[in-house]
């Protein structure tokens, strides 16, 4: 268990386990009661927050075409061989 | 604002990990599709790894076949599928290695046109499109979040590589470990700092 915060030190410590789910209900809680009354550590946890969702995002996004189209022909070309190799 | 694992249900990773297993396990098996499917995969992680890590749009190419070849020659001696995606990005990752070594003395970011080349304090504004750009690097831009690209520019390289594998790529704390060569409380440390470096930087652009 993890003990509760309710420091600044503290929040910016065990922010990452926060956002990453590793955390217990107690020591969530207890950041949230301190972001409650702690302007800067709110925004420092929302701006963590948004930039792990920026990171996310990219995982999300498509491959250009090219860049696929081109992965493709190039495992066609080696499967092919491979099979005209026997 | 979330809690405990709430976070991680707003932008959840997909299960990549399962996925690739299952793919490597029909590729032994001499499933055409899905060694196909296995080898489009790794040519796009090796893309994405070559160019978010290391910033070397040029060696995409390169860094794209090494993964080809040597995923096709290791399928079908895996004995633990579910290890495979280490063993991918093992691979890619000592090859943008190789690919750095010969490269020595260069710079190991690109610096992007649209952003200007610093000079001693400021910027040099470059308003004509750079044509001469390479292909990737033209692609990538259109592709990455612009900000984002930059700000992960700015990280050290060792911490870039936690910051892509873990966010973007989606790996395991015990799968980055495994592949950087360092202790699981080593990348959730990294991790920690690089969070706090980005978030720094995308809040001055």
């Amino acid at each position: 268990m993890t003990a509760p915060v309710s420091t600044c030190r503290e929040v910016l410590a065990n922010i990452s386990g926060y956002l990453d789910g590793e955390l217990d209900s107690t020591a969530c809680d207890a950041i949230e009661r301190h972001c409650l009354t702690c302007p800067s550590c709110a925004a420092l946890v929302k701006g963590l927050r948004d930039t792990v969702g920026l990171c996310r995002q990219a995982a999300t996004a498509p491959l250009p075409d090219a860049v696929r189209r081109r992965a493709l022909e190039s495992v066609r070309q080696l499967l092919d061989r491979k099979d005209h190799e026997g | 604002m979330p809690n405990g694992t709430s976070y991680n249900e707003i932008v959840p990773h997909l299960d990549v990990k399962s996925e690739y297993a299952g793919l490597v396990r029909a590729a032994a098996t001499g499933d055409r599709g899905a060694m196909e499917a296995l080898l489009v995969r790794a040519q796009e992680a090796a893309y994405r790894f070559s160019l978010l890590v290391c910033g070397h749009p040029e060696d995409a190419e390169d860094v794209m076949q090494d993964a080809l070849l040597k995923t096709y020659q290791h399928v079908g001696h895996i004995s633990e599928p579910d290890a495979f995606r280490t063993w991918l990005y093992s691979t890619v990752r000592n090859a943008c290695l190789m690919k750095r070594r010969r490269r020595a003395g260069e710079p190991a970011t690109f610096v992007s046109v649209e952003h200007g080349v610093d000079t001693e304090t400021g910027r040099v504004p470059v308003d004509v499109p750079d044509t001469s750009r390479p292909i990737d690097q033209r692609l990538v831009d259109g592709w990455v979040d612009g900000r984002l690209r930059q700000a992960l520019n700015h990280l050290p390289p060792s911490y870039r590589m936690i910051v892509v594998m873990r966010e973007i790529e989606g790996l395991s704390t015990k799968e980055v470990a495994a592949i950087a060569g360092v202790s699981e409380s080593n990348v959730k440390q990294r991790l920690h700092r690089a969070r706090l470096m980005l978030r720094k930087q995308l809040e001055h652009r």
